[in-house]
């Protein structure tokens, strides 16, 4: 399986260097990652979960990086296996200066083997893009998060990813239920709702 | 009635179409099967399986799976201990000369290297399979991951990876056989077709998996062991002697089982070996079963070789020769020996004279798992050549397919035909008895052969419909040793009962068998009750493979059933005071023939025969009860045509069949129903194999569909329902006159469909020449055609 492709951020190259050697940031943002421990200076140890279909499992793996050149390019290594399967690929890593921000391109050579070989075969290299894009998206989201001042001028600004409280939510159903509702219902409904409150109000007294 | 078992066909005897005796209770679920047994204390069993195709293993760590609440052991190779050994060679290399043979067979579980995706290296015995399961996910195995060997000609190169390191290349065997001189044909041919022909790997897909269960009784001194086995008393025997126990200490029963197909008569498995000294060990049943994964890496699996043959014919298509050098794959081991080329071998001779013959064979070692034979053990590749190249010589002759076939055919005058070659039971190839001629007539007369390529398929063409019309002959080599008994008896009750080593997967055993016994004692079907594949009931044979079953446990309780039927003669003669040829025996009874009131049940009689107290003549035997075994002296000859109407869609090549007629003949039928059950299941996996069945390999040797959504299976939209006719040539080699049937359907398919095929696009530059076809392998076949002209 070859992965291969681009990612413009909109970060300088150096931060995204920086970023991109210390994996504990890109494992606060893939999905599935349980741990991750250094095991050398470029070389790390990790546990995640994944999913391929209808294959899932825990995966335990190495991963090491190597050849480093900062801030341009570094080769990296992976060999993860679990009782689904394992994956094991060798690829690089290269970042070129794009105006303000970066064009990261990687390249990835990997095998599949057991059970997300047999099983899970025809979804492995989606599933693998997927993975990839998020990673590379949510780093993007965290590098912007952590230091606002160096983004590039005029970049959108991205929503909070906070759930509302009860009552703001209910305030803002009610604003909306009322400018959908035509005129001539609005105080029809109005007086239904009172009429309801009413009757639930003299149930509850009675009993 | 007769002791030669003649009876009559309308009361259920011999060639009757009687209702199966089985399917009350399959049909009703009371019929076990080994996923049903519960046994007090039963603990279950997972296997931990090599997710590489070749690796060495460095180190197992177990520590963790041990731990685990509700694991109550966990065992690898090292902890067997004496008892690891490689299985035992189950057919030894055939007796022809200069053949090379290297003995390398399975082992319970891996030790120091894996050979195959699927290779057991640890088995965990818990209180319930999904803790079982978690534990393996705990045990830790540290691979040092090796290149794979593939594909066939990569791994006989010069520098491949050798799966086993002790020989200096992936040669697992190599034989020729011939006769008369090729060299000479070739020289003298008008044309010679010379082409290479692909055939790959497919899995049975039985709708049952495996499943192992195992019981140790230390009180009794006993083993129980219930296996999904084709061959229970050889797994019994082999059992004993592994576990030091006395053959009278161990019982083999195979339950009702889910389709065998050939996989299940491979032994030992991994499996059967460890289950049982589990279940020994730890002094509690023990269960496996197989999920569908798990079947798709660890059972059996067959089909893939590479033939380059070439066909020397005259001016007018006859054979003047055929020389086949094809390469067999048989994955990481071969326990089963050299049966399936053989098959080929034999097969590639087909219903045709052919004067000069050469075959060769590589058999190669390959990191995928083992080969095994498969419903038509290696036939299939053998009629594909023969038929193929016919094809291709009538092409260029200009002849019809059927034409040229014709002109080929053997003649019942050359009977018995001698082939000169050694054939899968070491005896030489030899056809008893045969009419092939108007087995074709017969087929083309069903399909309106004439009929479609003069009138329907022009008419077809000009609404742009792309429909072909296909035929081909196959030989089927069957009913070969070396023996199976049985044992008959007459219950007091007057229901008779029969016992015979071999194991039942489908076939209706309990329904053939008791119209063989019922046929010779006069009594009904119904009231005989067959016993199969269970040791403590009949314990000498080999068992149900290489459709013998009828052939040759048949005749075994057709001997048995007959000397049974004289006892009662001569008993009830000397009862009635009458000599022994004036009694028959029908209805139940033995009855005087000119006054059929004078009657004695035959429950009577053997309650007389079994007398409690008194003298009796000496010599005489107890009972109406014998035992009697049958052994041929060679395979009896089964042969049919398959002929086969078809559609293709040109934009998506999806196929459709139209019609498929099927004229075989199998000799003497003892029951057309269940014959015909066994072609339409035959068919349906020769469909399968020809259109939809393929397993893929990476490089790495990984399976790349091990699964139902990716392995396709043909579905009740694609088996078409077929005309079957049958020929009757009885073989003069048993005396019921009977031949084998179980593979007969699936071995033409293959070639049926590349003649079909290739006659409905018509295009001169496409030849099929591989199988499996598929819709996308026939589109590139199409585009690569329309990029050539």
């Amino acid at each position: 399986m070859k992965l291969a492709g681009e990612h413009r951020f909109a970060v300088a190259r150096e931060r995204l260097w920086a970023a991109l050697v210390d994996p504990s940031l890109l494992a606060r943002v893939l999905p599935g990652i349980e741990s991750l421990e250094p095991t050398g200076e470029s070389s790390w140890r990790a546990a995640m979960t994944f999913q391929v279909g209808p294959v899932q499992g825990r995966f335990q793996g190495a991963l090491e990086l190597s050849d480093l050149v900062p801030p341009e390019s570094y080769h990296l290594k992976l060999d993860g296996s679990g009782p689904a399967g394992f994956v094991r690929g060798a690829g690089s890593l290269r970042l070129a200066e794009a105006g303000a921000g970066t064009m990261l391109a990687y390249a990835l050579d990997a095998q599949v083997g057991g059970k997300l070989a047999s099983v899970g075969q025809r979804l492995v290299e989606s599933s693998a893009r997927a993975l990839v894009r998020q990673g590379l998206e949510g780093l993007e989201r965290e590098l912007a998060a952590r230091a606002p001042a160096a983004l590039v001028p005029g970049a959108p600004e991205l929503p909070s990813a906070a759930p509302p409280s009860t009552t703001a939510f209910a305030a803002r159903f009610a604003r909306g239920l009322w400018r959908e509702l035509p005129a001539s219902w609005r105080w029809g409904a109005l007086g239904l709702a009172a009429a309801a409150l009413a009757a639930l109000a003299l149930a509850l007294r009675g009993c | 009635m007769t002791a030669d078992g003649a009876g009559a066909a309308g009361a259920g005897g011999l060639g009757a179409r009687y209702p199966r005796n089985e399917d009350a209770r399959l049909l009703t679920g009371q019929a076990l099967f080994l996923d049903d047994l519960a046994l007090p204390g039963m603990l279950h069993a997972a296997l931990l399986r090599s997710p590489h195709a070749h690796a060495r293993i460095r180190s197992v760590d177990a520590s963790r799976a041990r731990a685990l609440a509700g694991v109550v052991a966990v065992v690898t190779a090292e902890d067997l201990g004496a008892y690891w050994r490689p299985g035992p060679l189950l057919v030894p290399p055939p007796p022809v000369a200069g053949a090379l043979f290297h003995e390398r067979t399975q082992v319970p579980l891996a030790k120091g290297k894996v050979r195959h995706v699927g290779e057991p290296i640890a088995l965990v015995v818990a209180s319930s399979r999904y803790l079982a399961e978690d534990a393996l996910a705990e045990i830790e195995v540290e691979f040092e991951v090796l290149d794979a060997a593939v594909d066939l000609e990569g791994a006989l190169a010069a520098g491949a990876p050798l799966v086993h390191d002790d020989l200096d290349s992936n040669l697992a065997a190599h034989v020729v056989q011939a006769r008369g001189d090729w060299a000479v044909a070739r020289a003298a041919a008008h044309r010679v077709i010379a082409r290479r022909l692909h055939y790959d790997r497919g899995t049975a897909a039985a709708l049952e998996n495996r499943g192992v269960a195992a019981e140790w009784d230390a009180r009794a001194g006993r083993l129980t062991v219930w296996d999904t086995t084709q061959a229970p008393i050889p797994i019994r025997n082999g059992l004993a002697a592994m576990l030091g126990l006395s053959e009278h200490q161990v019982r083999v029963a195979a339950p009702f089982i889910g389709g065998g197909f050939g996989p299940k008569i491979m032994m030992f498995y991994p499996e059967e070996v460890l289950i049982p000294w589990a279940a020994r060990a730890l002094g509690r049943p023990v269960k496996w079963t197989s999920d569908r994964a798990e079947d798709f890496v660890s059972t059996t699996q067959e089909r893939g070789q590479i033939h380059d043959a070439e066909l020397a014919v005259d001016r007018e298509g006859r054979i003047l020769g055929l020389a086949d050098r094809f390469l067999h794959d048989t994955g990481a081991y071969d326990p089963y020996g050299l049966t399936i080329p053989l098959n080929s071998q034999a097969n590639a001779l087909g219903l045709y004279r052919v004067p000069a013959y050469r075959s060769e064979f590589r058999a190669v070692f390959t990191n995928k798992p083992i080969v095994t034979p498969y419903r038509g053990a290696g036939r299939q590749h053998g009629t594909f050549v023969i038929e193929r190249l016919l094809d291709l010589a009538a092409r260029e002759l200009g002849l019809d397919p059927v034409e040229i076939r014709r002109r080929n055919l053997l003649a019942p005058e050359d009977f018995p035909v001698r082939q000169g070659i050694v054939y899968q039971d070491f005896t030489e190839l030899t056809y008893d008895s045969g009419d092939y001629a108007p087995l074709v007539e017969r087929a083309c007369e069903l399909i309106g052969y004439q009929r479609f390529l003069a009138e329907e398929q022009p008419r077809r063409r000009a609404a742009g419909r792309a429909s072909g019309i296909g035929l081909v002959t196959y030989v089927e080599g069957t009913g070969i040793g070396p023996f199976e008994g049985a044992r008959v008896q007459v219950q007091t009750s007057g229901k008779v009962t029969v016992a015979t080593g071999v194991g039942t997967q489908g076939q209706g055993h309990f329904t053939a068998f008791a119209q063989v016994a019922a046929s010779a004692l006069g009594v009904s079907p119904r009231d005989v009750d067959v016993v199969t594949g269970d040791t403590d009931q009949f314990h000498w044979g080999s068992g149900t493979f290489a459709s013998r079953g009828a052939v040759v446990a048949g005749n075994a309780v057709h001997a048995a059933a007959c000397a049974v039927a004289e006892k009662a003669l001569a008993l009830a003669a000397s009862a009635l005071g009458v000599a022994a040829a004036e009694v028959e025996l029908a209805a139940g009874t033995a009855r005087v023939r000119a006054e059929p009131a004078r009657a004695i049940a035959l429950g009577e009689l053997a309650r007389r025969a079994n007398p409690l107290r008194g003298a009796v003549v000496p010599g005489t035997e107890p009972g109406l009860e014998a035992t009697r075994y049958f052994g041929p002296e060679r395979g009896a000859t089964a042969a049919g045509v398959h002929a086969l109407i078809l559609d293709v869609d040109l934009e998506s090549c999806a196929v459709t069949i139209e019609r498929l007629v099927v004229v075989h003949d199998c000799g003497r039928v003892i029951n057309p129903t269940l014959v015909e059950g066994q072609i339409h299941g035959g068919v349906a996996q020769g469909i399968g194999n020809a259109f939809y069945e393929q397993l893929v390999f990476d490089d790495a040797g990984q399976l790349l569909n091990g699964s139902f959504m990716d392995f396709l299976l043909p579905t009740a939209l694609d088996v078409p329902r077929m005309e079957v006719d049958h020929r009757e040539t009885p073989s003069p080699l048993n005396p019921l006159g009977t031949k084998g049937a179980g593979e007969a359907g699936a071995i033409p398919v293959g070639a049926l469909f590349a003649q079909a095929l290739e006659n409905a696009l018509a295009r001169p530059g496409l030849e099929i020449r591989d199988i499996p076809l598929s819709p996308s392998r026939l589109w590139e076949l199409l585009r690569a055609d329309a990029g050539a002209t």
